[in-house]
């Protein structure tokens, strides 16, 4: 007993590190690879092998369900890009204390539930919701229509739920840029438009591009947020994935459906941050200023 | 900054845009605390401050047991993915293999669709019940992909000199892991179980597909009231959920560990 004590002690590392690798193994990997492989199983002959599910999905409206979902993604990066970056910088460069706690303020309403943030987005675009009422007083909305179901509705409960996962990668490469290479720029002559396009965003472009990619891979797979303020039903990749498995309770085809959707979306993963890559090297190649240069000449 | 010299889009413009990303995150907040105390429901207008919603949600057991059910697997997927994650993070001072950690990051990548229905699929084919143990199973993935990458970070930071010493002056594992490595973990540790303990409670794929007939959380007993009929006192569950997240925001602030949140949320 004592000699199994002390080899267990000297092993100490390889069986501490033992539980968190089996468990993604036995969890994540060999489900990965069970869902591979029971997208190529076909139905009617009983385990067959088959590329039936994937002939089905070519036929069928695979390309609208992917074109669909691209767009609710882009246009949600979109949305998030424009409401997190005036709040990202403005903490970072305009507040002198306490930002930790603004920003802490904002993430509160998104530690509570998923569902319920978006239950309280039902609340309010309803026909009888405070927003909507308010709209129709405004004059902003024709009385008889409403914000339930439509297109902005789903982008609203987009942006409301994925913003936080935007504005946290982009507030910390906005904090760790060096302050004196703003002084720097400005000593030299820049402007401040020419310090943000020159200095500032190459340096935050990394946090962008984080926050962009979380946003995207995320909002590509949601299912949720359309179904609840969205009207179109199965319109999107996710909520197709959904509609295989829990009304038609056909695993194979979602497996299939959603083996592909992943292999598309990495594609397009590495297309984006490819964009990115180029543009980050374009920024940084034009010279820095243009001023300097002149006085030098 | 030169305050003097700041041009208009930036004295103006950007507090403005900052204010009305608050009021965004903010407004359904203030509607649902109003609703909650509201008499005559969510329906039409304000009828009156009146409790009665928080009294019925005492009575409504499916729901109050759907809110004992998020927050048992909440618990449960917290304290195995910080626990492992810690394991696994210390122990990579003396075992390490190349791509150890690499297998924490499709968590964090993937969609978290696909790794729900890539547990159910595993779970179909072999036959395993679903209920609590296949939630808990996938919220621990990915509360390991969150966990793992905070966790090492900060043990990256720790001088190896300090474990070096405190082995050479005749401590065993367990005791430069508890005097030496825990104490220096500690706020990183609270930062991870509390993101992790947020995402299990957010989760909704999960729950929708792995947690079985018989079991219902939180989110998915509100996505079936939305799509029938609301019962009011959803409002009055939620504005709880809230003041508990708050409390707990503010307790871990207090702790000073909202700095490594925010820098690794």
């Amino acid at each position: 007993m004592n000699r199994i004590w002390t080899a267990a002690r000297d092993e100490f590392p390889f069986i501490a590190a033992l539980p968190a690798l089996l468990w993604q193994l036995v969890f994540l990997v060999i489900p990965a690879v069970v869902m591979l492989a029971m997208s190529f199983i076909s139905h009617s002959p009983s385990w067959w092998p088959t590329l039936e599910h994937y002939r089905q999905l070519l036929g069928g409206c695979y390309f609208r369900l992917m074109l669909n979902s691209y767009f609710l993604g882009i246009v949600t990066v979109f949305g998030c890009l424009c409401a997190a970056f005036p709040v990202a910088y403005f903490v970072t460069f305009h507040v002198k204390e306490h930002r930790t706690l603004l920003l802490v303020l904002l993430m509160v309403p998104s530690w509570t539930n998923f569902m319920v943030r978006i239950y309280s987005w039902f609340l309010l675009l309803e026909r009888d919701g405070v927003l909507c009422k308010f709209l129709h007083v405004v004059g902003l909305l024709a009385p008889s229509d409403h914000l339930l179901g439509t297109f902005t509705a789903v982008i609203i409960g987009m942006v409301y739920c994925y913003m936080p996962f935007m504005i946290l990668p982009m507030y910390t490469s906005l904090a760790s840029i060096d302050r004196r290479l703003l002084e720097a720029s400005a000593d030299l002559g820049a402007t401040q438009l020419q310090t943000f396009r020159r200095v500032i965003l190459p340096l935050a472009l990394p946090g962008i591009l984080t926050g962009s990619l979380i946003v995207f891979l995320s909002a590509f797979g949601e299912y949720a947020i359309p179904e609840v303020l969205g009207s179109s039903r199965n319109a999107y990749w996710g909520s197709a994935i959904a509609d295989q498995i829990m009304v038609l309770r056909d695993f194979r085809s979602a497996a299939a459906l959603t083996f592909f959707g992943v292999c598309t979306l990495l594609l397009s993963a590495g297309v984006i941050s490819a964009v990115f890559v180029l543009l980050r090297r374009f920024l940084r190649m034009r010279p820095l200023l243009r001023v300097s240069k002149e006085k030098v000449e | 900054m030169m305050v003097g010299k700041r041009p208009w889009f930036s004295r103006i413009l950007l507090p403005l845009c900052t204010g009305l990303v608050y009021l965004f995150m903010y407004l359904p907040v203030v509607v649902l605390v109003v609703y909650s105390f509201n008499g005559g429901g969510h329906m039409g207008g304000w009828t009156g401050f009146s409790l009665k919603w928080y009294a019925k949600m005492l009575e409504a057991h499916e729901m109050l047991a759907s809110l004992k059910t998020t927050m048992v697997v909440a618990c449960y997927s917290t304290v195995l993915s910080v626990g492992t994650g810690l394991l696994v993070v210390v122990a990579s001072r003396w075992w390490r293999q190349p791509f150890m950690f690499s297998v924490f990051y499709p968590s964090v990548v993937l969609p978290e669709i696909v790794m729900a229905v890539g547990l159910l699929s595993f779970y179909v084919v072999t036959g395993a019940p679903l209920g609590y143990c296949s939630m808990i199973a996938g919220h621990t993935v990915i509360g390991l992909g969150l966990a793992v990458p905070l966790i090492l970070s900060r043990f990256q930071e720790i001088d190896p000199f300090l474990t070096e010493a405190s082995m050479d002056l005749g401590a065993t594992y367990f005791q430069t892991f508890y005097r030496i490595l825990l104490p220096l973990l500690s706020p990183a540790l609270l930062a991870a179980a509390f993101l992790v303990f947020t995402l299990s409670m957010d989760d909704f794929f999960f729950a929708f597909f792995c947690s079985g007939p018989s079991l219902e959380t939180v989110s998915l007993h509100v996505f079936a009231q939305v799509r029938a009929e609301i019962d009011p006192s959803v409002n009055a569950l939620s504005v709880c959920l809230l003041v508990g997240s708050v409390v707990l925001t503010y307790l871990l602030s207090r702790a000073k560990v909202m700095d490594k949140v925010v820098a690794n949320g």
